[in-house]
């Protein structure tokens, strides 16, 4: 992917992936070449996430919608795929701007405000499905034949073509298979490879926003990948089983 | 049994996924064993790539709006005070 992502700083970094395929990652910023006839006069710089909270600090009510604007779309995006539910997600958003309101003036300033977004997100997510899963139905968690054994080695699953049927599959059901694999994943795994992937942080700050060591982002995310693998293999040799 | 991933399968999925690891690939391994380690690479990637099709959820309209709401609301509730169990209305002796 030639993308280019924003980088929680009022900035955008490119990514570029081995084949060059564009890819559009949530809280991807597109950026076009306009026309231009005539010499455009400097644009003003967009305040970073960190000068907003600042802002809002001393006051700038608007700094804070600001913010909330900004990152609408990809806290969403990563709430209701770890939640698996928009209802979920919405109200989970919404706590967990209340809950940068609330601290704002604990924040940081020499930190960096994405991850710490992501931090209050994470948590008050985790809180939901454990709320959730002490109740006696649980629609948070969805589970995909949870006594399945199935074996096999990692590099041979991967490269499987039972991993890739070949007939084709309709979209929509294949998001579904998708979805449906995902929410099935431990949830510290879920959470793990969605921020890894779709939000695209650092093993680094990863770890700061899970508050595990650097080594265990790693093991988790090894482990989250190869879980996800074998729950698509498993889903896709029940499927043609049946 | 879990599949479990082994060390090129791991150094594969750090490369595609820690975005610090990009541009490691030359200085990782040496010439001999580089194609066996694209193979694992490009097995990852279509693995992770799986995940692209997860349906996108866009945000409802107005929930930014919603949001700026509930934080002017939750400024405009009154604080609760935490009362002591026993209020203290008995008589001091």
């Amino acid at each position: 992917m030639n993308g280019l992502t924003y980088d929680g700083n009022g900035h955008s970094r490119s990514t570029a992936s081995r084949d060059g395929k564009a890819q559009a990652h949530p809280g991807t910023t597109e950026r076009r070449a306009m026309p231009s006839l005539m010499p455009q006069p400097p644009a003003t710089p967009e305040r970073t996430d960190e000068q907003l909270l600042s802002a809002y600090r001393e006051g700038d009510k608007a700094a804070f919608a600001q913010l909330v604007q900004r990152y609408q779309r990809e806290l969403f995006h990563f709430l209701v795929r770890f939640l698996g539910d928009r209802a979920a997600a919405d109200d989970v958003f919404q706590e967990t701007f209340l809950q940068v309101h609330q601290s704002a003036d604990q924040f940081d300033p020499s930190r960096r405000f994405r991850p710490w977004l992501f931090t209050i997100a994470a948590n008050k997510a985790r809180d939901l499905i454990r709320s959730q899963a002490r109740r006696p139905t649980n629609p948070l968690q969805a589970s995909i034949n949870p006594g399945d054994d199935e074996s096999g080695e990692f590099m041979d699953l991967m490269q499987s073509t039972q991993a890739f049927p070949d007939e084709p599959i309709q979209r929509e059901e294949l998001q579904q298979a998708v979805q449906r694999t995902v929410m099935s994943m431990p949830e510290h795994l879920r959470e793990i490879l969605l921020l890894s992937y779709f939000h695209q942080f650092p093993y680094k700050q990863i770890s700061d926003i899970l508050e595990i060591p650097l080594g265990t982002v790693k093991s988790r995310l090894h482990a989250a990948v190869a879980h996800f693998a074998d729950r698509w293999r498993t889903m896709n040799q029940n499927k043609s089983a049946s | 049994m879990k599949t479990i991933p082994d060390d090129m399968d791991r150094r594969a999925i750090d490369l595609l996924l820690d975005r610090k690891a990009s541009g490691q690939l030359n200085e990782v391994f040496a010439v001999s064993v580089r194609e066996q380690f694209e193979k694992r690479l490009d097995a990852v990637e279509q693995v992770l790539s799986l995940l692209d099709q997860l349906p996108e959820f866009d945000p409802p309209a107005d929930l930014a709006s919603r949001t700026m709401a509930r934080i002017a609301d939750a400024d405009h509730e009154p604080r609760h005070t935490i009362r002591p169990q026993f209020a203290d209305t008995r008589p001091h002796a």
